[in-house]
């Protein structure tokens, strides 16, 4: 029997690529084969009667899945013109759903880490599909980090896993939003392989100015671990790598700036300046904080801006302070709770001299016990007394200091 | 931290406590032989439910791993361990045995029979 491959079939009946490999799925073209990450359709093998995922019709009932041009995370064409947030929040009433991510973005945009909050309980509460799942562990991960809350970035990371995937690109980006929030506390391991590589093929195409947030983002960290000698690169020492960073940043700028799409601007502006300052360039790094600031001052989006404030030392407050001594205060301010949050947890997470004193029972009981299980149910699970469960309880907080179970999830 | 406490073997000494008039001394082995798979000994605690002890003036000696009673109280807001070390009445969530301080299970008269050694006269437990 001769076979032909996904492409083929799909050029061959009309349909798109994905809609062939999710026919295969289904089991809907007799005897198609998959290999790895092919499928291998046989010759003569005929369009199916409906091409269509019945399932996604069916389900419909069951959950209201956000559009597609919903903003996801980093604004895309929605919000494109300074000033303009209310008015564009107003347009998607019509889409309840659309309109509360867009909401949400803008609250953490302004550094109003309570609306977030609430936001991200929406959208894990309402178990609308997959993107709002992600979009509200994501959020509840950008809360926890200006709170400093490990519990919640820990409920956060488990809902972006357990986020319900229909597609294998989903699957994708359930890794990438791992690692992109992993990458708040400067952790850049995780990432996609294809995502190194700036390829986002992976993602829809409204993902693409997030994606190149988180991108940059991840080169001006390893960067930066280069220049103080924390990464080994081979032929690369000190500020060689952030020196090349605005060759690959300022292209991005272009088109962001050509798209309007604000946010996504406003980061990689902010990037590029660090990356210019700490390179020495400072006229360069002023020109870019300078127009961030001009694109977040009219809906007051400060949050980025205190995101990145420790990195520019004095530079930011002074061309704050030249435009609106008002927003340089917020920032201040803003930056003062985002920093005491995020060191917070930062120091709990990377603490990892304490986990190795844990024995492995004593770190797979408390695993357990971060995951929320009772002392009888890990019992039932090791097939142990809960006396015995209870004995490494307690030897683990003992040995962690801490005082509740749900202080150990650090720890694991 | 002693060198036994990374890797205890059974009978080894992992703390001794005095409370109440009594020393106990914990020793860590396997509550049940089902345990042994473990591979690791634990901290054994002694069964003060089932064999209750009580100080001089009539209040149970408990431990910190011990099921709660029916009296058990945690602070305001904190969530509940399920265990004696973080009830109101117990000393302090640091202490392996201690006395538990609630009026409601102090015997009315302590008798001799329960608290039937002076602090003289040590017992291993």
């Amino acid at each position: 029997m001769n076979y032909i491959n996904a492409e083929a079939a799909a050029k061959k009946w009309g349909l798109s690529l994905r809609r062939v490999q999710d026919i295969c799925k289904l089991g809907k073209v007799p005897g198609a084969k998959h290999l790895g990450k092919n499928w291998l359709i046989p010759e003569d093998a005929e369009k199916p009667a409906d091409g269509r995922r019945k399932e996604v019709k069916e389900n419909l009932h069951h959950y209201r899945p956000l559009i597609r041009k919903t903003p996801f995370l980093t604004m895309t064409n929605l919000y494109t013109v300074p000033g303009s947030a209310e008015e564009v929040a107003k347009t998607l009433e019509d889409h309840p759903e659309g309109q509360a991510l867009f909401n949400a973005q803008i609250a953490y945009a302004r550094g109003d880490i309570d609306t977030v909050y609430n936001y991200a309980k929406y959208f894990l509460e309402l178990h609308s599909g997959f993107y709002a799942v992600i979009s509200g562990g994501m959020l509840l991960a950008l809360c926890a980090i200006w709170k400093g809350d490990i519990s919640m970035w820990r409920s956060a990371q488990k809902h972006i896993c357990e986020a319900p995937f229909m597609h294998d690109h989903q699957k994708d980006i359930i890794s990438l939003s791992l690692a992109a929030t992993n990458s708040y506390l400067r952790v850049t391991q995780g990432y996609p392989e294809w995502f190194l590589e700036g390829c986002f093929d992976h993602l829809p195409t409204d993902s693409y100015p997030t994606a190149r947030v988180y991108y940059v983002k991840r080169l001006l960290v390893d960067a930066q671990e280069v220049a103080v000698g924390k990464l080994k690169l081979d032929d690369v020492r000190g500020l060689g790598l952030i020196k090349t960073i605005p060759f690959i940043v300022e292209p991005m700028i272009t088109q962001m700036a050509a798209d309007k799409i604000i946010v996504a601007e406003i980061y990689l502006r902010l990037f590029c300046a660090i990356a210019y300052q700490q390179s020495g360039n400072i006229q360069k790094a002023t020109l870019h904080i300078d127009k961030a600031i001009a694109l977040a001052l009219p809906d007051k989006l400060f949050g980025p801006l205190a995101e990145y404030k420790r990195q520019f030392g004095l530079l930011l407050d002074e061309r704050l302070m030249l435009v609106s001594p008002e927003a340089a205060k917020k920032v201040k301010d803003l930056h003062k709770q985002h920093m005491e949050g995020w060191t917070k947890l930062h120091n709990i997470i990377l603490n990892n001299s304490v986990a190795i004193s844990l024995s492995a029972r004593e770190r797979e009981v408390a695993r357990l016990v971060a995951f929320g299980l009772s002392d009888a149910q890990i019992a039932k699970q090791l097939y142990i007394s809960e006396a015995s469960v209870k004995a490494l309880v307690r030897s683990a907080k003992n040995k962690t200091g801490v005082e509740k179970r749900r202080e150990l999830a650090a720890y694991v | 931290m002693k060198d036994n406490h990374l890797s205890p073997s059974e009978g080894d000494l992992f703390m001794t406590v005095a409370v109440g008039g009594y020393t106990f001394d914990l020793r860590y082995g396997y509550y049940e032989d089902s345990d042994r798979s473990l591979g690791e000994p634990v901290p054994i605690y002694p069964d003060l439910k089932k064999h209750p002890l009580y100080s001089r003036d009539g209040f149970p000696i408990v431990t910190a791993v011990q099921s709660p009673c029916e009296y058990y109280t945690v602070k305001k807001d904190e969530a509940r361990e399920d265990c004696c070390c973080d009830c109101i009445y117990y000393p302090s969530m640091k202490d392996e045995i201690g006395i538990c301080r609630c009026r409601a299970r102090q015997l009315m008269i302590p008798t001799e029979s329960k608290y039937a050694q002076t602090e003289s006269n040590e017992t291993d437990i």
